[in-house]
């Protein structure tokens, strides 16, 4: 059984990382771009013999207390 | 909007606004004024204590009311430094908050024209608790990365764990930059006609109303604030810092002020009031990062690494030139002009426009002449009553006047988090870029060294929270004395002080009691001392549904040293070691954790009391010591953990037996665990001749005793043979093991 865990910078939160990407293209002359984003992507892959209600809860717990921070990011669990 | 300056402002406020104003204000005029009058921006409660600070001295180059404080040490240098609390952001998001307080007192230190050289910090947590622990390690890491990112090495750092830091850390962050004297640019120097500069990162609706939020106590409610939160980003702030370095290097801007709290709005009036003139913003022309920002959202926002400038009209081509080769995004968002009036423009239609001395300087503040100094000094007693303090939860206890055995206090001792060693915190941090530190964190002194002037600079950085819960006014007194001997212990008279003063509400009359205590105390300091203040902070409201902190005012001294790179270090060789002064237990940092953990309570407890014309009598004669002898003999300060941690970290060696004279006049528990005033340890190796008892013949001096080959054991009749070996294994091996989490999901 395997989760995807998708985590992204909240809306309105800095993401310096895509802000000096964006700066970058600009420099480029890569133009028309309003705004930059980006969303980290987990696979979790469970062993044989958890039952999805088990596994939702753990996937869900991770995300929330190891991957994400929940003040500046928002994340989406979604079954594979 | 009837209902939202209801909201926002107090009667008094309201008041006050619109018999400034002559009308209602608009909705920017009242987002500006919500800032400016804050308790962060407004200093509502504490201005009435603040203005009675001495700050005057002919070797101040800017003082209270600028961006930092510089003092000139020499023709060719001069020093500016700042304390800085972020102890609110730190406490909702520990690592952003940590990290976006360190970028901001860089810039005030090089908004100033100054390089900064060196960071400092003081951290209170509770790390007994996970949520506290979990604060601290994320608190740490944003103050390392930030500093690593940019190159600003942490020379030094304070750490404390008190129960009533449990909610609320304080996070406070110093830097210290070096300049030429004559490179000291103000925010007050603008000229008539010059342009409003901004440039650094867009505006976005990050930190909006953070200036507000400051003043709100945490609540589980404030916990989901979440957009109050700013994202640091210190490459950012790096180029930032560059890019102004040569901008006045350059001669090009006329005055300079960061965005810190109250972003654009608390900035160019500033700018502006400061320099006695008026001002035109064009909010249009800001660079924005959120699409659909308000003006009132422009106007508030808190996004880190902005910085505004003014430059002469003939001067604007050689700012863009720079600017375009960093490459920085600018933008020229207004004019300076002699109206006196602050106006704003947004989609072409004024928004506001307002005096400045109204806007900036209108706030109506308490007015607490009713305390007389005599009120402040008696101040509260609170060794035994401490309802309202967070964590402690004073047990019922017939044996309170119990006094602790020597083995309770060496158990204490090495079972709390106090004594352990700090690296946990400073080995994060890169301490040794630019190679200008002497020593560094950890080591007893902090002494930087300008190769350039051949100049060191020792400083310090204290606050004891304990001694000023129990009573502000003589605890402060106690911490001032504290921090000047750590001074006087690395070759520095200190030359200014700068404070960041930690307290709760100021809405309880005993928080403004205590505040007032507090700054009584640093009146008469720098009074007696000639040490003037040369800048500072407040950070009210440090309390949350569990309680308050206790009052922590922490201070930051900066002097010129005479010891340089070849002073004496002990090494390891034999000698005898001298005591100044008369320590009590009861009056020791450890008496005070030992009590705490037994009984939740201080009772018992003492705060040293001071003379401080006694303390700088004593200082003078060890810096005449050092100033004849710096290479043949060390001075030590006796603070927190007594002599026996002096003794621990700077002279147990697994070949040497410190051994301890005959017949000294002290219980164990006092010579070893007690602090008190004007107390200093004096070693003098052996090959050296100096001879420390007619150095000060004027004072308490003992010969208490001397180190010899042996066994790495503490030996004297006064005391069975202590091996000093896991005392100093624990002093080495920091604070890790405290705060070792197991992760539980």
């Amino acid at each position: 059984m395997k989760y995807h865990i998708n985590i992204s910078v909240k809306d309105g939160v800095l993401d310096p990382e895509m802000e000096t990407l964006h700066r970058l293209l600009k420099r480029s002359g890569v133009k028309g771009i309003r705004k930059l984003n980006h969303t980290q992507r987990f696979e979790i892959d469970f062993e044989e013999g958890y039952d999805e209600a088990t596994a939702g809860r753990i996937a869900d717990a991770v995300a929330r207390d190891v991957l994400a921070n929940p003040e500046i990011h928002d994340w989406t669990i979604e079954k594979a | 909007m009837k209902r939202l300056i209801d909201q926002i402002l107090s009667a008094h406020q309201k008041e006050a606004l619109l018999r400034g104003l002559g009308r209602e204000p608009t909705y920017a005029e009242l987002a500006m004024v919500s800032a400016m009058w804050s308790e962060h921006c407004g200093y509502t409660h504490s201005r009435h204590f603040l203005k009675q600070l001495p700050r005057e001295a002919a070797h101040v180059l800017a003082g209270p009311g600028e961006n930092a404080g510089i003092i000139r040490v020499s023709d060719d240098l001069a020093i500016a430094f700042k304390i800085e609390s972020h102890n609110h952001p730190s406490a909702v998001v520990p690592y952003q908050g940590a990290a976006t307080g360190v970028g901001g007192i860089l810039r005030d230190i090089f908004t100033m024209g100054a390089e900064p050289v060196a960071l400092m910090n003081s951290l209170h947590f509770d790390i007994r608790a996970p949520r506290g622990k979990r604060i601290a390690e994320h608190v740490v890491d944003g103050i390392a990365d930030y500093g690593n990112c940019t190159g600003i090495p942490t020379v030094a750092g304070e750490y404390s764990s008190y129960p009533w830091y449990v909610d609320n850390p304080l996070v406070n962050v110093v830097c210290v930059g070096m300049l030429k004297p004559k490179q000291v640019l103000k925010a007050s120097t603008a000229q008539p006609g010059d342009l409003v500069l901004y440039f650094g990162n867009k505006t976005g609706r990050d930190g909006t109303g953070g200036a507000i939020f400051a003043s709100l106590n945490l609540t589980d409610n404030t916990r989901e604030q979440k957009s109050a939160v700013q994202v640091a980003d210190p490459f950012m702030g790096k180029l930032i810092m560059q890019a102004t370095l040569e901008l006045i290097r350059r001669g090009i801007p006329s005055a300079m002020q960061d965005m810190g709290a109250a972003g654009i709005t608390c900035s160019t009036s500033e700018i502006a009031y400061k320099s006695g003139l008026g001002i035109e913003v064009d909010l249009d022309a800001v660079p924005v990062r959120a699409p659909g920002i308000t003006a009132e959202e422009i106007l508030l926002s808190e996004s880190q690494e902005r910085m505004l400038a003014t430059v002469p009209p003939d001067r604007k081509h050689l700012a863009e030139e720079i600017l375009n080769r960093y490459p920085l995004d600018y933008a020229w968002v207004g004019v300076i002009n002699d109206s006196f009036d602050m106006t704003v423009h947004c989609d072409g239609d004024e928004a506001a426009s307002m005096p400045l001395d109204l806007l900036v300087d209108g706030c109506p503040v308490e007015d607490y002449s009713s305390l007389t100094p005599e009120r402040l000094r008696e101040g509260r007693d609170r060794s035994v009553d401490l309802t309202g303090i967070a964590g402690l939860t004073p047990r019922a206890s017939d044996a309170v006047s119990e006094t602790p055995s020597l083995n309770d206090l060496l158990n204490t001792y090495q079972n709390t988090s106090h004594y352990a060693s700090t690296r946990f915190i400073y080995e994060q941090f890169d301490y040794e870029i630019n190679q200008r530190t002497i020593g560094g964190p950890g080591d007893d002194h902090t002494l930087l060294f300008d190769p350039e002037s051949k100049r060191a600079i020792a400083l310090t950085v204290h606050a004891r929270s304990p001694w000023t819960l129990q009573h502000a006014y003589r605890g402060t007194r106690a911490v001032l004395a504290a921090a000047f001997r750590r001074s006087i212990a690395a070759g520095a008279y200190p030359l200014g002080l700068s404070n960041c003063l930690n307290f709760p509400s100021p809405e309880r009359e005993e928080t403004v009691i205590d505040f007032g205590g507090t700054t009584l105390a640093m009146t008469e300091f720098c009074n007696t001392m000639e040490i003037p203040v040369t800048g500072g902070n407040v950070s009210f409201y440090n309390e949350s549904d569990v309680g308050a902190i206790a009052p922590t005012p922490v201070f930051v001294m900066v002097g010129k040293s005479f010891l340089g790179p070849d002073r004496y270090r002990y090494t390891g060789g034999t000698g005898t070691l001298y005591l100044v002064g008369a320590p009590r237990l009861q009056a020791g940092d450890l008496y005070a954790v030992w009590r705490l953990q037994r009984d939740g309570t201080l009772q018992e407890a003492q705060v040293p009391e001071v003379d401080f014309e006694r303390e700088h009598e004593l200082g003078m004669a060890l810096l005449r010591l050092y100033d004849e002898h710096a290479e043949a003999c060390g001075v030590y300060d006796v603070g927190k953990g007594g002599l026996f941690k002096r003794l621990v970290e700077q002279f147990a060696r697994p070949d040497r037996d410190i051994l301890l004279a005959h017949g000294l006049p002290w219980r164990p528990e006092d010579l070893l665990f007690g602090e008190g005033p004007c107390t200093y340890l004096v070693f003098v190796p052996s090959k050296s001749s100096v001879d420390v008892q007619a150095h000060l013949a004027a004072f308490e001096v003992a010969e208490i005793a001397r180190i010899a080959f042996g066994r790495g054991y503490l030996r004297g009749d006064m005391l069975d043979d202590l091996d000093l070996k896991p005392f100093r294994r624990k002093a080495d091996e920091s604070l890790e093991p405290f705060l070792s989490d197991d992760l539980t999901i």
